[in-house]
């Protein structure tokens, strides 16, 4: 892997959509006074087929803790829409948490896979496996002119999404997302905040994912995505160059004033910590500042102190002041040991 | 006239279009409500497996089944016209995988028939019929 891809491509996920021919769309499966029976028998032969596989964890939303759901949604294994339909709803998830299949969302099936980095061909080849399986026994709803049929005519024909989570502080801060985003529509991409439809660029994270899913075959959807990655990534360092150049001792004081900060506090919300843990990030990415912690690590960082992940971690419900204080104390430990400035 | 399901309560006769044409269903309230998920209603575009009318999905973007695609058929291509731009599926073929599988397994059941591997034989039918199965749309 390229290392200077990996400090803009984070990591990707590969959806596939599918539904059982013969129940309604969740949507509308969820209004029938059968949908509990219903969705069970979905779930039991999901279940069949892919133990057959391999060992997954199994989690039916409906008996899932909020702490718990929330847990999941933060480490993006399940959504938000799946915990609205925790009537009919469960997940499968791969021990390792590369794979999730969530039933009874939108669509009856999505299959995700995860992965650090931006390698789609490995992914997709991955979850169309997980595919070929589940398709053993379930007859999928196909149609010869519009492919797979999904609840949403916008995930219609592959049903396939390839999304690569971004880290674009340059672009970004220099005002040039909105650049950036109409040279990606030309290309039948889209671009928005890391955690999905309608929601802000938290930390200088972006998803880049394509728009299209019927018409093109799944290589030649996979082949766009990874020709507009390309796209991006180049923007990204021609930026972060000039950045650099032009950036002199502000940008410099900006990155080191953060890192102060959160080596030496005692309270941190989320949400200043996002923004701070992005200076560290952009420093580590421009070489202003090494702290002995890759770009891939601090990620994992991130995700183990969003509020859920930390609960977890401490075995019990915390107030948000006791989180906060957590999340300080963790940080300051994570960060301190080796700071140098370069 | 009686609901024709429930056979008990006074029933109404709503007119329901469908891709076929118009068809009209004699039920009782409760019994269209159980039916179709929704208040009696008549004059809307109406999906004969799910009940989704098309002024529902007009409204949510949601789909309410398989079937909602071939009673909306007329309707739904310019809107995926829209959103996707283009209308043939090029990918991935379940159809297709199956067919092909049935082929090759037509083959290797004629090398066990002829070997006489009885085992063989069954697995590979009991496999033919599960294809058969899915083919036809998950109908037993």
């Amino acid at each position: 892997m390229n290392i200077t891809y990996e400090s803009v491509a984070v990591s990707s996920r590969i959806r596939l959509a599918r539904n059982f021919n013969d129940y309604p769309f969740p949507g509308m499966l969820i209004r029938s006074p059968h949908a509990k029976e219903q969705a069970s028998e979905m779930v039991r032969t999901v279940h069949e087929e892919l133990n057959a596989l391999e060992e997954f964890d199994f989690y039916d939303v409906g008996t899932l803790t909020e702490a718990r759901a929330a847990y999941l949604v933060e480490r993006n294994l399940i959504s938000r829409d799946l915990v609205r339909h925790s009537a009919i709803s469960a997940a499968l998830i791969a021990p390792d948490e590369s794979i999730s299949v969530m039933i009874n969302e939108e669509d009856h099936i999505r299959e995700q896979y995860f992965m650090r980095g931006y390698d789609l061909k490995k992914a997709y080849e991955r979850i169309t496996g997980i595919d070929d399986v589940i398709a053993e026994s379930i007859p999928f709803a196909f149609d010869k002119e519009f492919g797979y049929l999904t609840a949403c005519p916008t995930n219609l024909g592959t049903g396939l999404r390839a999304s690569v989570m971004m880290f674009l502080p340059a672009v970004s801060r220099r005002g040039l997302m909105r650049r950036l985003a109409s040279e990606l529509n030309r290309l039948g991409l889209t671009v928005r905040g890391a955690s999905g439809e309608g929601s802000g660029a938290e930390g200088d994270l972006f998803q880049v994912s394509n728009e299209v899913t019927l018409g093109f075959t799944e290589t030649e959807i996979l082949a766009a995505v990874e020709e507009a990655l390309r796209i991006v990534v180049q923007f990204e360092l021609r930026e972060r160059e000039r950045m650099k150049k032009e950036g002199g001792i502000s940008l410099r004081d900006k990155v080191t004033r953060s890192y102060g900060i959160l080596t030496n506090c005692c309270v941190l919300g989320m949400g200043e910590f996002m923004e701070l843990v992005a200076d560290v990030k952009l420093g580590i990415a421009l070489g202003l500042l090494d702290c002995g912690r890759g770009l891939s690590a601090l990620d994992d960082h991130i995700i183990a102190m969003r509020p859920a992940n930390i609960d977890r971690l401490n075995g019990r419900t915390l107030t948000e002041s006791e989180r906060d204080a957590f999340r300080a104390s963790e940080t300051v430990a994570f960060l301190r040991k080796k700071g140098i400035f370069v | 006239m009686l609901c024709t399901q429930c056979g008990k309560n006074q029933a109404r006769t709503y007119v329901l279009r469908t891709a076929e044409g118009e068809r009209s269903v004699s039920l009782c309230p409760d019994c269209y409500r159980a039916r179709y998920g929704r208040e009696p209603s008549d004059g809307d575009k109406v999906c004969p497996v799910c009940g989704l009318t098309l002024a529902e999905f007009r409204k949510t973007g949601l789909l309410g089944c398989a079937g909602c695609y071939s009673a909306f058929r007329e309707e739904l291509i310019p809107t995926v016209k829209v959103v996707q731009g283009r209308l043939r599926h090029t990918g991935k073929d379940p159809v297709r995988a199956l067919a092909d599988e049935r082929e090759e397994l037509e083959e290797e059941l004629s090398v066990a028939q002829k070997m006489g591997d009885r085992f063989m034989e069954q697995r590979i039918r009991y496999r033919l019929s599960v294809i058969d199965r899915l083919m036809s749309g998950g109908e037993e």
